[in-house]
């Protein structure tokens, strides 16, 4: 339903323009991936109001960190570890390849560039929701010489709110639709998804909240996250957060149909 | 924060940005039609000196220098249609110059991800876009399909009542064949004598030659993207996507 409120000119510059900042929010982001600023990402790009970071979300396929300190202990804590130990697995097979801060991420390429905006700004004009789909790849170097460089296409739905200083990413969802290494055919991978070994879902852990939000058997029929329709103002049901979650009548194997299964 | 605009002011803005994000397009409409000679006519500053066009490995300075560059673009894809030409003379054959002007190489460059920044003082202006492209060439071993990430990074400016380049700079993280893997070493395709001339064909050499970005490799260090541009009041102020 479209939104139905009048606007002052003013008021409906005010919206373009909020909509513009909303993308390059967004596209920033893209940019710090690359970079390897997740803490920037989240200091600079996140939100900072107490409240709002009380209930931010990062959810993934398999569940959702919630909480600013949660989600930066998943994002640059654990993921700082995981680095420094691939540097010393690296440095091991290699010694040329000095265990130094300045090698930190070497032979890493993440790259999650967006495309396909889809912007709704609340009637309100406080709160807005997005929706992007990302061609996603990342590389990490092995020991042996090579970089593992792995495809990762994904949608990325975000719950954005605008705080003092401009507009700040709230609720996230990335939701991975497939992992596949570069040069091989992906339709020669198993149909049913190995949550064991599967590197997001390895590199993602045990979230606050871990269930099943997005199974990728059997592509989108879980429609999760949902495009973001029209809506006047922010609330839980309209929410990228966990609490927005819903579940799908016809779930995955259980339901034992879809729209790709018989 | 940046200043705050008044709405006039945030419309005219909206229309620059947008004027640069259709530049952008246009740019990369030129590339895929093989149309690199418009370009600087078309799309570069005329009143500002220190033009720069940089790559990789190196920086075209000046309007000559630059205009020189495109000019060996003409060429190249020239001589691609040419040995295209006889290498396939039933289909080909009987196309004019002008007929057979653009037929081989396929360069797809689309731009996302614009983060555009205006100055306060409205003269000039600094754009960054990824760019996951491909680039289907014909070299040496004939057609091969190529993967192009990276980054366009540009300054803008405001000269005749249109926003012109007076920086460019177009760098690729990966740069490998299609459906291999850029961590793992390239497996080239065998040369084919009926295209060698390619091999022989030179661009002008570069005013600056260095390396301004090293390709995607298992042993490169962190990499940073060009800078973001942030809000800023003149260019004299803010940093400059050009190469000295």
């Amino acid at each position: 339903m479209a939104n139905s409120r009048q606007y002052t000119d003013e008021e409906l510059i005010q919206r373009v323009w909020d909509v513009e900042e909303i993308k390059k929010l967004i596209h920033k982001r893209v940019i710090y991936i690359t970079n390897e600023m997740r803490k920037e990402e989240l200091n600079d790009l996140w939100v900072q109001d107490p409240n709002h970071q009380k209930t931010a979300s990062f959810g993934r396929n398999t569940g959702y960190y919630t909480g600013m300190d949660a989600i930066r202990d998943y994002y640059v804590v654990h993921h700082q570890k995981e680095r420094e130990e691939q540097l010393k697995q690296l440095h091991a097979a290699n010694p040329a390849i000095a265990d130094v801060p300045q090698n930190l991420h070497i032979g890493c390429l993440s790259s999650h560039p967006v495309s396909t905006g889809l912007v709704e700004l609340a009637g309100d004009g406080k709160t807005a929701k997005g929706l992007w789909y990302a061609i996603a790849q990342e590389t990490e170097a092995q020991p042996d010489g090579t970089g593992k460089a792995l495809w990762m296409p994904e949608k990325i739905a975000v719950d954005f709110v605008k705080e003092e200083d401009g507009w700040k990413i709230w609720h996230i969802v990335v939701s991975t639709d497939l992992v596949s290494e570069a040069g091989e055919d992906y339709s020669e991978q198993e149909v049913y998804h190995n949550y064991e070994t599967n590197p997001v879902d390895v590199e993602f852990g045990t979230p606050t909240i871990a269930k099943l939000i997005h199974n990728t058997d059997f592509n989108w029929w879980d429609n999760y996250p949902p495009m973001p329709e029209a809506y006047e103002t922010f609330s839980d049901a309209v929410s990228y957060g966990p609490e927005g979650y819903v579940r799908p009548a016809l779930y995955g194997l259980d339901s034992k149909e879809g729209r790709n299964f018989r | 924060m940046g200043k705050t605009y008044s709405t006039e002011e945030l419309v005219s803005r909206w229309e620059d940005q947008r004027y640069m994000k259709n530049l952008m397009g246009k740019y990369a409409n030129c590339m895929i039609l093989n149309r690199e000679h418009e370009i600087f006519d078309r799309f570069w500053s005329k009143k500002t000196e220190n033009l720069c066009l940089s790559f990789n490995d190196g920086a075209y300075k000046g309007a000559e220098a630059i205009r020189a560059y495109y000019e060996a673009e003409y060429r190249r894809n020239d001589l691609v249609a040419h040995l295209l030409q006889k290498r396939f003379p039933e289909k080909l054959g009987s196309l004019s110059d002008e007929e057979l002007y653009g037929i081989g190489p396929f360069k797809v460059k689309p731009m996302s991800c614009p983060i555009i920044e205006i100055a306060e003082d409205h003269q000039t202006a600094k754009g960054l876009w990824y760019c996951q492209g491909a680039y289907n060439k014909v070299e040496g071993c004939g057609p091969v399909a190529r993967w192009t990430w990276g980054y366009f990074a540009v300054d803008f400016t405001y000269e005749d009542d249109a926003w012109k380049i007076f920086n460019l700079m177009y760098v690729n993280d990966v740069d490998c064949i299609c459906g291999q893997s850029w961590g793992k070493e390239e497996k080239p395709y065998p040369p084919l004598p009926e295209f060698q001339p390619l091999e022989e064909f030179k661009y002008p050499e570069y005013s600056v030659k260095k390396t301004i970005r090293p390709l995607y490799a298992p042993d490169r260090v962190l990499t940073k993207a060009p800078e973001i541009p942030v809000p800023y009041r003149t260019f004299a102020e803010t940093f400059s996507y050009g190469i000295s």
